[in-house]
């Protein structure tokens, strides 16, 4: 199934937001991560994470930091603010909110 | 690697060059394709078929450069605000001479609309000339950032439209003139060429930075490379003899070489947007690898 163009630019925000919440990554295990967990249903193009992680740090709802990984590669790792944080929790409730509106009408339908 | 190597680099120019020289995103762009071609090549690909691949997967570097830019929100650039005066100012100086100057006032409103036009107009051009100046200096020492490049593309898009919207009113105006007084719209002075020229050259440039506001660097350029040809059409006619019917100024060869150098200078400014950025700084050790 191919998600609408609209879908995916709205969700990446709480998407990359809920990835950095359980610890800093930098962007391509994020988009890995995406991959996994939808399982291979939500395919970002590579292109498109960095200028939303980009924007998240000019809004300081993230922070970047460069690091030396094992294989001796910098990569720009990101993690979350307190901002970010909030901003996540306000995210959340919006989703499950539409979720659940969804949900209710699809059930009633269904019904 | 040397071959991927070296297409690596190739390919980190053209980005650079898309992304105005900022190290920081080219670094990590950098890094996130060579992740891909690992990957790539761990899952069984030659080199420079991961190359390929890691490529197209990230998408070409205008196109990332128009992503940045789309999110980046315009930021202010002193520059952008401080030469914004200079039309202004020569828009009062010319209200101010016309004032003093009775007589360009009896020889009546058209004349008058027709001067001021294109004195605006080139004023304008003045503002784009200072404006590609400071971004060449900036783009050879430390090269400014996404959202203020966007909010030069957009006062440059304005100062182009603004110039060659000018020129045309002028044109037309000093056409009508000409045919109420000269008996032919066109062909009583080369400077009309000279302004029509100019005029197309700003138009085209506006509706390209428009369409493909992501080139700003070629568009900054090509700019510089139109204020040559409103120099040129503007006082280059003066130095041709039988043309000399501005007062019949006496041109010397010193002023017709000063001429040839202001033309030249703007292009000549222009083409030092060709080296690669930052080539002024100071270098820091390679971000990535």
């Amino acid at each position: 199934m191919k998600l609408f163009k609209e879908l995916v630019a709205a969700s990446a925000v709480p998407v990359v937001l809920s990835i950095l919440s359980n610890g800093e990554s930098y962007g391509y295990t994020i988009l890995q991560r995406v991959r996994d967990l939808s399982g291979g249903e939500i395919e970002w193009s590579d292109g498109m994470l960095y200028p939303v992680l980009h924007r998240l740090e000019s809004q300081h709802l993230v922070r970047a930091r460069w690091a030396v990984s094992d294989t001796g590669r910098k990569r720009k790792y990101y993690a979350l603010t307190a901002a970010g944080k909030r901003a996540l929790a306000e995210q959340r409730e919006q989703w499950q909110l539409v979720h659940q509106t969804l949900t209710n009408l699809w059930g009633l339908g269904h019904a | 690697m040397p071959e991927l190597e070296a297409l690596i680099q190739r390919w980190k120019t053209e980005l650079t060059m898309a992304f105005g020289g900022d190290a920081e995103i080219v670094a990590e762009l950098e890094s996130h394709l060579r992740e891909e071609i690992e990957n790539q090549i761990r899952a069984g690909q030659p080199p420079v078929a991961a190359l390929a691949a890691a490529r197209t997967k990230l998408g070409t570097p205008v196109r990332l450069a128009a992503e940045y830019a789309r999110v980046a929100s315009p930021t202010r650039w002193l520059p952008v605000f401080v030469l914004a005066a200079i039309p202004v100012l020569m828009v009062a100086f010319f209200i101010v001479v016309t004032i003093a100057t009775p007589t360009l006032l009896k020889k009546g409103a058209l004349l008058l609309f027709h001067a001021g036009a294109l004195w605006t107009g080139y004023s304008l051009a003045l503002y784009v000339c200072l404006l590609g100046f400071c971004y060449v200096a900036c783009w050879l020492v430390r090269p400014i950032g996404l959202g203020q490049r966007r909010q030069l593309g957009r006062a440059l898009n304005v100062a182009n439209a603004g110039a060659a919207l000018l020129l045309l009113a002028g044109i037309s105006l000093g056409s009508v003139r000409a045919k109420e007084h000269m008996g032919s719209f066109w062909n009583n002075d080369p400077r009309e060429i000279g302004a029509l020229v100019s005029c197309v050259w700003f138009a085209g440039l506006s509706i390209l930075g428009c369409l493909l506001p992501g080139r700003q660097h070629r568009w900054v350029l090509l700019s510089l490379v139109g204020v040559s040809l409103c120099i040129c059409g503007c006082v280059g006619p003066e130095l041709i003899g039988e043309y000399r019917h501005l007062g019949g100024f006496p041109w010397s060869m010193q002023a017709a070489c000063l001429v040839a150098a202001t033309t030249l200078t703007p292009s000549a400014i222009a083409c030092l947007g060709f080296f690669p950025p930052g080539q002024l700084k100071l270098r820091t050790p390679a971000a990535t690898r």
